[in-house]
This record gives C-alpha cells, sequence and structure tokens, in this order.
C-alpha cells in the first residue's frame, strides 16, 4: 500500500528539527531509518501529516567515550553501533545484543534513537538500555531534560517523550569493577524478533559473591521488563549454576507476565524465560569472574 | 506480515531414492504426481519428531510444529 498524504521537510540541524517539530504539534513525526515508520505508514498503521527527516542532521550520528562509559547520538545506525570498537570494550552487552536486531540491511538504516523512541517490546535496544541504566537526553524546542531508563519506556509503543520533543541521545554509564553481561534471545529465524530475549548485568564483589544484578527481558509483556524478583535471588549470593537456575525460575514465576500470540504461548514464553535467564546469568557470572577477559570487560578508571 | 514463512533455510537436506509401485488401476500402471508429493510431507515430519522423542506416548496430528506447539504437547504428555 501507499501512505496517506504528508509534508516532508529535511532539516540540516537539530534547532531547526526542533522549530519544525514545534510548530506542527503532534501532527509531525520526526523520520529516522524508517525501518519502523515506512511499513506503518504504507500499511495506514501511522498517518504522520507531516515528516521531519533526521537523516540531513549530521550532529547526532556519533559514539563517543564519555568519561568510561558511552555517548551515543540517536541517528547513529545500528551497525555502526555494532561495528565499534569502543562500544565493544565499554559497552560489551551493547555490542553483543546487536547482531540480533533484524538483519544487515537494516540495521544499515534503522537507528539506535529510531529502535529506543519507537520502543517495539520485541525489540533488543530497549531491554538493553534498562539493563544498563541508560540515561535518554531529550530536547525540545524549549529545553532539554534526562530521562532514566525506567521511567522512558512507559507500554506498548510508549515513551515518555512528548510531541515536539526528540531523543538526541542516550549515556549509557560504565559498568563497575568485577561485572560481567550477556545478552541472549530465541527466535524462530536469525532476524524475527525474539520470542523472549535476556539482557543480564551482573557485579561480584571482591569475595566473589554478587553484589548486583540487573537482568532485562523483552517480548514478555508491553515494553522491557526489569527482572527485580530474579535480582533479589542473587544479591549476596555466590554465584553458582543453582544460583542461576533459581534465579532463572524466579523470573518466569514472579517477574513476567507474558503474553500468548500466534508465535508463542504465554506457557512457552515463560520457560524460555527460566532457561534464557538461567544461561545468561551463567554466562555473565563467568565472564565478571575473568574480569579482564573478552566480553564484560570494564573500561579501565 | 505474522505468517511466517519457511525460507531456503528450513529446507532440510534431502536424500532421493527410487522405489516403482505401477498401479494397478490403469493398463499402465501410471499414476498422478503433481502435488500428490506434497501431501504426506507434514505427516511424515510430525513422525519423524514423534519417534526422535522417544516414549512419551506423544502424537502428533497437526501442523505447523512451531517449538511452542511442541512444548505445549511434551507438557500435555507429561
Ligand atoms: C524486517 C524487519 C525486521 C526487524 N527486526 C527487528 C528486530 O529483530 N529487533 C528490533 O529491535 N528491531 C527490528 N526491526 C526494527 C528496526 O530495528 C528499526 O530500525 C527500529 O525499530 C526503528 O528505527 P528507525 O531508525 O528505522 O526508526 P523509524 O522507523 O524512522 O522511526 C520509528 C519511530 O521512532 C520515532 N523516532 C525516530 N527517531 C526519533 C528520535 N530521535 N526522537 C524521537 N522520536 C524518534 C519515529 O517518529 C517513529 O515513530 C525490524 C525491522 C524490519 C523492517
Amino acid at each position: 500500500m501507499k501512505p496517506a498524504r504528508f509534508d516532508y521537510f529535511a532539516p540540516g540541524t537539530v534547532d531547526e528539527a526542533l522549530a519544525l517539530l514545534a510548530e506542527h504539534g503532534d501532527q509531525a513525526k520526526p523520520l529516522a531509518g524508517g525501518q519502523s515508520l515506512i511499513p506503518a505508514m504504507n500499511f495506514r498503521l501511522a498517518r504522520p501529516q507531516v515528516l521531519v527527516d533526521l537523516n540531513q542532521v549530521a550532529a547526532l550520528s556519533y559514539i563517543r567515550a564519555n568519561g568510561s562509559g558511552l555517548a551515543i547520538g540517536a541517528m547513529t545506525r545500528q551497525r555502526a553501533v555494532e561495528r565499534s570498537d569502543l562500544v565493544a570494550r565499554a559497552a560489551p552487552l551493547l555490542a553483543e545484543a546487536m547482531p540480533s536486531i533484524a538483519h544487515p540491511q537494516i540495521r544499515n538504516r534503522g537507528t539506535v534513537g529510531g529502535s529506543l523512541a519507537h520502543a517495539d517490546p520485541s525489540a533488543e535496544l530497549p531491554a538493553v538500555a534498562l539493563a544498563l541504566e541508560t540515561r535518554f537526553r531529550a530536547k525540545s524546542a524549549t529545553g532539554e531534560r534526562w530521562i532514566p531508563a525506567g521511567e522512558f519506556f512507559k507500554g506498548m509503543l510508549e515513551t515518555a517523550l512528548e510531541p515536539g520533543e526528540l531523543l538526541v541521545e542516550i549515556a549509557i554509564p560504565p559498568l563497575p569493577a568485577r561485572s560481567g553481561t550477556a545478552f541472549l534471545e530465541m527466535a524462530r529465524r536469525h532476524g524475527d524478533y525474539a520470542l523472549v530475549g535476556v539482557a543480564a548485568v551482573v557485579t561480584l564483589e571482591a569475595n566473589g559473591r554478587c553484589q548486583a544484578a540487573r537482568v532485562a527481558l523483552l517480548s514478555v509483556g508491553d515494553g522491557p521488563v526489569l527482572a527485580s524478583e530474579a535480582a533479589t535471588v542473587l544479591a549476596g549470593q555466590a554465584p553458582s549454576a543453582e544460583l542461576a537456575r533459581a534465579a532463572g525460575e524466579r523470573a518466569a514465576s514472579r517477574d513476567v507476565d507474558p503474553p500468548s500470540d500466534i508465535h508463542a504461548s504465554a506457557a512457552y514464553r515463560r520457560r524460555l524465560v527460566a532457561v534464557l535467564t538461567r544461561r545468561a546469568l551463567e554466562r555473565a557470572f563467568e565472564r565478571a569472574e575473568k574480569g579482564s577477559g573478552e566480553q564484560g570487560a570494564v573500561p579501565s578508571g | 506480515m505474522d505468517y511466517l514463512l519457511p525460507t531456503a533455510t528450513d529446507v532440510p537436506r534431502v536424500e532421493t531414492a527410487h522405489r516403482e509401485t505401477p498401479s494397478p488401476l490403469n493398463p499402465m500402471g501410471a499414476k498422478g504426481v503433481g502435488e500428490a508429493g506434497a501431501i504426506p510431507t507434514g505427516a511424515l515430519f510430525a513422525q519423524a519428531v514423534e519417534d526422535a522423542l522417544g516414549r512419551t506416548g506423544l502424537e502428533i496430528c497437526e501442523i505447523p510444529l512451531s517449538p511452542s506447539r511442541l512444548f505445549e504437547l511434551i507438557e500435555e504428555a507429561r
């Protein structure tokens, strides 16, 4: 199908884009990689009257060291993140999750900001952002604010962004020493949206016990779900296969209320939560114990 | 959009064997081919999966056999 009629603007700067969004209010939508918005318009599930194309706004595309964390511009292509050495070092969890997003052709166009602003509950980036306590920098014609990941995702395809507001950057803080991370998902074919996915971050104390854990799940609710019950099972305990299993079971029974759809029943998704959480935790603990190993490496300083 | 078509990567390795069974129903022994070969395929896969799962008493009478569906069947058979 073809989209409904719309007006099109291609500003060259963030300020011009913000002025256009302010002028057209909730009639307008930013266009990033177009990998979700254009199909939605072609199916007439979305009918924005004005598109503000961000693809000429070069200033929104960057990956930078930010202290020992990371700052990534909203228009940075998913493929650029996937291939970045800096991301591999400073946020190995993000690097590990990238190849699970769609296919290379789509990641060449799709952006970090587009995926996060779209807030598909089956998308990888929102869960990774939640696990890594990412902060979201939003700008409008009248000002700027930082939104923590826990407040950014509001539900099915819904975020804290207001009409007229652009996501311009995400900031990923560095992980403490002795941290390890892992990303896993189950999809029927590579590139499909996941039936369930899990992003795990663990931090160990000097004595090897688990100090803190953040496990974020995708495809099990209206948005990314933080498995806080699973985290309480882990806190203060010595890592073991049995501990990982117990945390996985707790996540499945207490943290999620997954939907049934034509791809998977709720019961199957629950089972996947238990199994994938266990496996991701085992892997994250192993990487944390290896300390400066390849994955889960902590940037020094 | 939500209909998962099998693609090239889902096709298993195929081995071809010949066996002649002329039809007794006509003088030439000829049989229709065309789509006849497509009909038993689903059942064949279902039976192979039943066999692979050993003695669970599981009987698969329906396709598609998605991971989710298989999980449900195994749970029911337990
Ligand atoms: C076949 C296919 C398979 C896919 N599989 C996956 C998958 O497995 N996992 C996955 O996560 N994704 C998948 N995607 C989606 C893909 O990752 C998209 O690129 C992503 O969801 C949207 O990013 P985009 O840059 O294309 O944004 P767009 O489609 O341009 O925009 C998406 C939405 O975000 C808004 N928006 C964009 N940028 C901003 C901004 N800076 N500030 C405020 N609002 C903004 C737009 O207005 C729009 O509403 C798939 C897409 C396709 C076509």
